[in-house]
């Protein structure tokens, strides 16, 4: 009896311990030394209380940065789940059995795919002089597009390899959630004389709501964690066209200046961002399911 | 409304062959109800009706038009499913007013059309609700809400009242009938249940591994079975059958043996037969003068209410007989059983073919 008593205690301790020396104790220690002065190659470190946040409020690189990383979200999150909805729905019309079995393991390659693995390949195919991509265009216009250092092309070429990325995998969790959905409400909409289109716009992608909601914010979540892919495919360039939050605060706190305290005041302010939003987002979602 | 006329109508899903070539006419406003045994391809027949499954070979005509290779959506048919099939993510008016808002109707005439339905099925107090929060009863009912609010020229019910409990079953049925003598609407519906069956028909279509076993009035099923397999399954409780032997006029099996030059037969060659009799045409009391005599012992009683019903035991077989509640009989009594001749039904051994 004892020992069933103590079984969620010996089963917590464990990840608990893991949890606080990897998340607790950079966390506490990030929101610390927000409120320093600390340099990299510099003693003498004192309390200087709000004034990095102060200051990253006057920083229009900061600001950049902001934007940067809402546009980023917006474009891969709602991109991935568009590419899901479109490849499910395809591959639920025209392929079955073996084929399909055989096409969602293909599809799912890319996210097996490690992230950095997949930015050099992306990386190389985007190349003006030797990718795959520029040659048939450089050879119909004579001119190669220079994708990932175009101002308007940049963040939109790294997004589409992470839409590539979670799209295809998404697309292949929503086909077999397609797959699970009980036939009858398709029949009784084939007799109440929708289009194809129809059916899946009105019955189908409805019934799989909650479902769908739910991978958006794991795609939300996932999204957040962009630093591999841009740090490799453009490291922020064309100048800070494509530097997210976590990218400028890695060059401010180690590659640009050493500022520590100020890039930990970013990674405070962004953690509080990320929670307030996911919060709100998440019930006004539930509050709208409810409805 | 409109007549149904399937000629000689194949379903083959691969090499396995599930019908065989039925044929039937359905006239316009008849109510026609296929019945028969799990498998015996009675839904799946509905499903060619409704355009949700192909029809491999022969033709289909709803309304004098040729419907073998329409879209389901083109037929004019709506169906009523075993298990509602209703839009789970729509209430209660959205799910009745989908199939409206692609036929090109305003929104007053959908919202009129609509009401008139909700009150024909007293759903008004539920428009808002979801189908989760209805019970099963009333999500069958919006499903044949949602089926009648398209005007349609054949309804099609598949099991529609297998996943309702006794008492809900019951009226819905009545629910069902008195739906059809308002509209009129062709209707075919479908059913393992024969009380369904006999309650409902104008004519029941008899089905047994993808053949018609019968087609006719319920009455005629249930006094003419054309068939050992008709007779076996209509009626309950079961008629009671035995096996035996013609030998000339006299038929002699191991229950009783018997002369029958009474019957109107068609004797040919024959000399294997079964013969048949309700435990309803059985009596304790001589009510004939030809009837014949059992003698035989209660071996085990049921009290069904008005009736009881008595296993008797005579000359090593078993034979069911239903008594009124009034000849109340104890387990090991000895009784004399009457059985009605002319409510004989005589059947081929071999073929299964009716000879009376």
């Amino acid at each position: 009896m004892k020992f069933k008593n103590n079984l969620p205690v010996v089963f917590l301790t464990p990840p608990m311990i893991l949890l606080a020396v990897l998340a607790f104790v950079p966390t506490i220690a990030a929101l610390v030394i927000s409120f320093q002065n600390k340099e990299l190659g510099r003693t003498g470190t004192q309390f200087i209380g709000f004034d990095n946040y102060l200051d990253l409020f006057s920083d229009r690189r900061f600001a950049n940065a902001m934007q940067v990383s809402l546009e980023w979200e917006a474009i891969t999150v709602i991109g991935t789940m568009l590419l899901a909805v479109l490849v499910a729905v395809l591959l639920f019309e025209t392929t079955r059995g073996r084929t399909r079995a055989l096409l969602c393991t293909l599809l799912i390659i890319p996210v097996l795919l490690p992230r950095v693995t997949a930015a050099f390949v992306w990386k190389f195919m985007f190349n003006p002089l030797l990718g795959i991509i520029n040659y048939p265009i450089r050879e119909l216009t004579g001119a190669p597009i220079e994708f990932l250092s175009g101002l308007q092309t940049a963040l939109i070429s790294v997004a589409v390899v992470d839409i590539w990325q979670w799209g295809l995998f998404f697309g292949v969790i929503l086909l077999k959630l397609l797959e699970t959905l009980p036939k009858e409400p398709f029949e009784a909409a084939k007799l109440d004389r929708v289009k194809t289109w129809e059916l899946y716009a009105y019955v189908a992608i409805p019934m799989l709501s909650a479902p769908i909601i739910s991978l958006t914010f794991i795609k939300m979540v996932e999204s957040l964690r962009s630093f591999d892919l841009i740090y490799v495919m453009t490291r922020g360039g064309p100048g800070i066209v494509t530097e997210t939050l976590d990218m400028y605060a890695f060059s401010q706190g180690f590659v640009e200046s050493g500022r520590i305290s100020y890039a930990s005041a970013m990674a405070v302010l962004m953690l509080l961002a990320t929670i307030i939003t996911f919060t709100i987002i998440f019930k006004w979602v539930r509050k709208w399911q409810n409805v | 409304m409109s007549s149904i006329s399937c000629r000689n109508l194949v379903k083959k899903y691969a090499d396995l062959q599930v019908v065989h070539g039925f044929d039937l006419e359905i006239a316009d406003h008849e109510f026609v109800v296929f019945l028969g045994p799990s498998g015996c391809g009675k839904s799946t027949i509905m499903r060619m009706l409704a355009g949700l499954e192909e029809i491999t070979e022969g033709e289909l005509h709803i309304g004098g038009v040729d419907m073998t290779d329409a879209e389901p959506g083109e037929r004019g048919v709506a169906m009523v499913f075993q298990n509602y099939a209703l839009y789970p993510h729509m209430n209660v008016y959205k799910n009745i007013a989908f199939g409206l808002r692609r036929s090109g109707l305003s929104k007053v005439q959908i919202e009129n059309k609509v009401r008139d339905v909700v009150k024909m099925l007293a759903l008004e107090d539920y428009l808002e609700r979801k189908p989760a929060q209805l019970s099963g009863g009333q999500q069958q009912r919006v499903a044949i809400a949602r089926a009648i609010v398209k005007t349609p020229d054949v309804f099609l019910f598949d099991e529609p009242l297998s996943n309702l409990d006794a008492k809900l079953r019951h009226q819905l049925r009545v629910e069902i009938a008195k739906l059809h003598q308002q509209l009129k609407t062709t209707t075919v519906f479908v059913t393992h249940d024969q009380v369904e069956a006999m309650t409902l028909a104008d004519r029941i279509v008899l089905m047994n591994a993808g053949n018609i076993e019968q087609v006719g009035t319920p009455k005629q099923l249930y006094t003419q079975p054309s068939t050992l397999f008709v007779a076996d399954f209509i009626g309950s409780p079961a008629m009671n059958l035995f096996a035996g032997e013609l030998q000339g006029m006299r038929l002699v099996s191991p229950i009783a043996s018997f002369d029958i030059s009474d019957q109107n037969l068609d004797f040919s060659m024959v000399s294997n037969v079964t013969f048949g009799i309700r435990p309803q045409h059985l009596s304790l009391q001589k009510k004939h003068r030809k009837d014949v005599e059992l003698k035989g012992v209660v071996s085990f009683v049921e009290f069904l209410g008005s009736e009881v019903m008595l296993t008797i035991e005579a000359n090593g077989c078993e034979i069911r007989l239903l008594a009124s509640e009034g000849e109340v009989l104890q387990r090991g009594v000895e009784v004399t059983v009457y059985l009605q001749l002319n409510r004989l039904h005589l059947f081929d051994t071999n073929t299964g073919l009716r000879l009376n």
